[in-house]
């Protein structure tokens, strides 16, 4: 039982490591992109169905699936299969980045520019997006819940566990939930920005459908960052009496319930993607084709001009600092829980 | 002696109910008020501010002007209210100083109300008697104006029927 678990939990991670590339190809499918961009530019109609366009769509997938499927076949020769699929995914995410990155140079190079809008338009309602109580209920759910489950652990493990958490023990049962109240912080500022720092008008075209849209998108991410941080409390909360049969045959279930729930929600954003409408500002401001910088836009949050997520405004200070302490915080524990490891392996060798 | 006691706790119970009447009150009220906050919503006002990106002129000019006609027209009222600062910015992506300048422009010009934390509101407007340095400074920038749009093609009968149109929808009531 506990080898097909094994085996089980293999697969997942293959799974895991693939998920940027398959999300990838899903996001530059035909009618995934916002206005009349491709690659994020902004290009004459029917460019995207010319040979051109199909030649620069080709080239990036040939980029994105002989790389991602060698970093699967790589991440399986780890023997610590969680470690292995992060590091796998994260890479496959960064090269996804780049071929983007590449297909968006391309397309600036070899397709013919599209107009920019020059007029925005706002309402003069002296209300702000309408509020339901459902809506309401979600964002701040997601505000709170991923940071707090870390921070309650923490807490607990303070109370409960002072004396056993010196040393190089204490710190790898401490580091991981460190990382997960940093995924938990992060998560949260994602939500106040969705809410609170994004235009209304570039997610859908009525303001009630706008804050539904970006609430969604919210949990949807939201949920990814709970559940990763719920395994990181669960295992340090129990690892000294904790049957891994038990905790795999609890663990699996929810997993696939979570990855119903998610692609449930990813189905709707995908219904309500508002592909005819594009963000007013200038080509110029995307970086890559996927870092946004503005600074004379105060929204916080923009949508992607291809498929479903969300960039920050890298130009605005708040932005910087977030980031900054994200990264920090981030190659600190993970910086030491390595030296934790490595000394846990020199006391003891077997 | 046992007469006053009884009257000073009947007073103190008097006043204890009337202190709870009082809070439940205010409970009541707050929660009515966050009801039809959340609820009851006012109609939107329809109008709308475009800023042309492409113009020269200035986002802020451009702000004051669309405000000052919307409220000359009659399309915003006294009494209505406009949207936040940090909203109208976020929605026209420029900056917050932009529109904060925009409105302080418009109060000092007599149309809007700031009130800190609660945004700003059009008022009634007194009428203000115009001066001889106001109906030379209109005239003169009208014949510009007409003289630009004579140079861009439009004929002298087409900018005619147009002043004509104007002065008539202005002397409707």
């Amino acid at each position: 039982m506990i080898e097909f678990l094994a085996v089980l939990n293999r697969g997942l991670s293959i799974v895991a490591v693939l998920g940027p590339a398959v999300v990838f190809h899903w996001a530059t499918a035909r009618g995934r992109s916002r206005g009349n961009t491709f690659f994020g530019v902004r290009v004459q109609p029917g460019f995207s169905e010319s040979h051109a366009g199909q030649a620069i769509l080709r080239e990036f997938r040939w980029r994105l699936w002989p790389w991602a499927l060698a970093v699967a076949i790589a991440a399986q020769f780890f023997p610590m299969v969680s470690l292995a699929s992060a590091a796998g995914a994260m890479t496959n995410t960064l090269a996804c980045w780049i071929a983007f990155a590449f297909a968006q140079r391309r397309t600036r190079r070899e397709a013919r520019a599209g107009s920019e809008p020059t007029v925005r338009v706002a309402s003069l309602a002296a209300e702000d997006e309408p509020e339901t109580m459902w809506l309401g209920l979600l964002d701040w759910l997601v505000m709170l819940v991923p940071p707090l489950i870390p921070a309650v652990t923490l807490m607990f493990l303070a109370i409960h566990g002072g004396q056993k958490l010196g040393g190089f023990t204490g710190a790898l049962t401490v580091f991981p939930v460190f990382f997960g109240l940093i995924l938990g912080l992060m998560c949260a500022g994602n939500q106040w920005a969705l809410r609170f720092r994004a235009r209304s008008s570039d997610w859908a075209p009525t303001a009630a459908a706008s804050h539904k849209y970006r609430t969604y998108l919210g949990v949807m991410q939201g949920s990814v960052f709970t559940f990763i941080t719920c395994q990181i409390c669960v295992l340090v909360l129990l690892r000294s009496h904790l049957d891994m049969r038990i905790y795999f045959m609890i663990t699996f279930p929810a997993q696939a319930l979570w990855l119903l729930f998610v692609w449930r929600i990813h189905f709707w954003l995908t219904k309500h993607l508002a592909t005819d409408s594009s963000d007013p500002m200038s080509d110029t401001c995307w970086k890559w084709g996927c870092v946004y910088y503005n600074p004379s836009d105060p929204a916080l949050v923009v949508p992607f001009r291809t498929g479903i997520g969300q960039s920050f405004n890298c130009a605005r200070p708040s932005v910087w600092v977030a980031l900054g302490f994200v990264t920090v915080a981030t190659v600190a524990s993970l910086l030491q829980t390595a030296e934790s490891l490595s000394q846990l392996s020199r006391r003891f060798p077997q | 002696m046992n007469q006053n006691s009884g009257l000073a706790s009947a007073v103190v119970a008097s006043r204890t109910r009337l202190r709870i009447e009082a809070r439940v009150k205010t409970l009541c009220a707050g929660l009515a008020l966050v009801y039809s906050r959340s609820v009851h919503r006012p109609m939107p006002n329809p109008a709308q501010l475009r800023l042309d990106t492409a113009s020269t002129e200035p986002a802020g000019r451009q702000i004051v002007d669309q405000l000052r006609t919307l409220f000359m027209e009659g399309v915003l009222k006294p009494g209505d209210s406009l949207p936040p600062i940090r909203r109208l910015a976020l929605d026209l992506g420029i900056h917050f100083n932009t529109v904060a300048e925009a409105y302080r422009a418009l109060a000092q010009e007599g149309f809007l109300e700031i009130v800190h934390g609660h945004g700003a509101r059009l008022v009634d407007r007194r009428s203000v008697s115009a001066g001889p340095e106001v109906r030379d400074d209109f005239r003169r920038r009208l014949r510009e104006l007409v003289a630009a749009v004579r140079a861009r093609g439009l004929t002298a009968r087409s900018v005619a029927g147009e002043l004509r149109g104007l002065a008539e929808s202005m002397e409707k009531p």
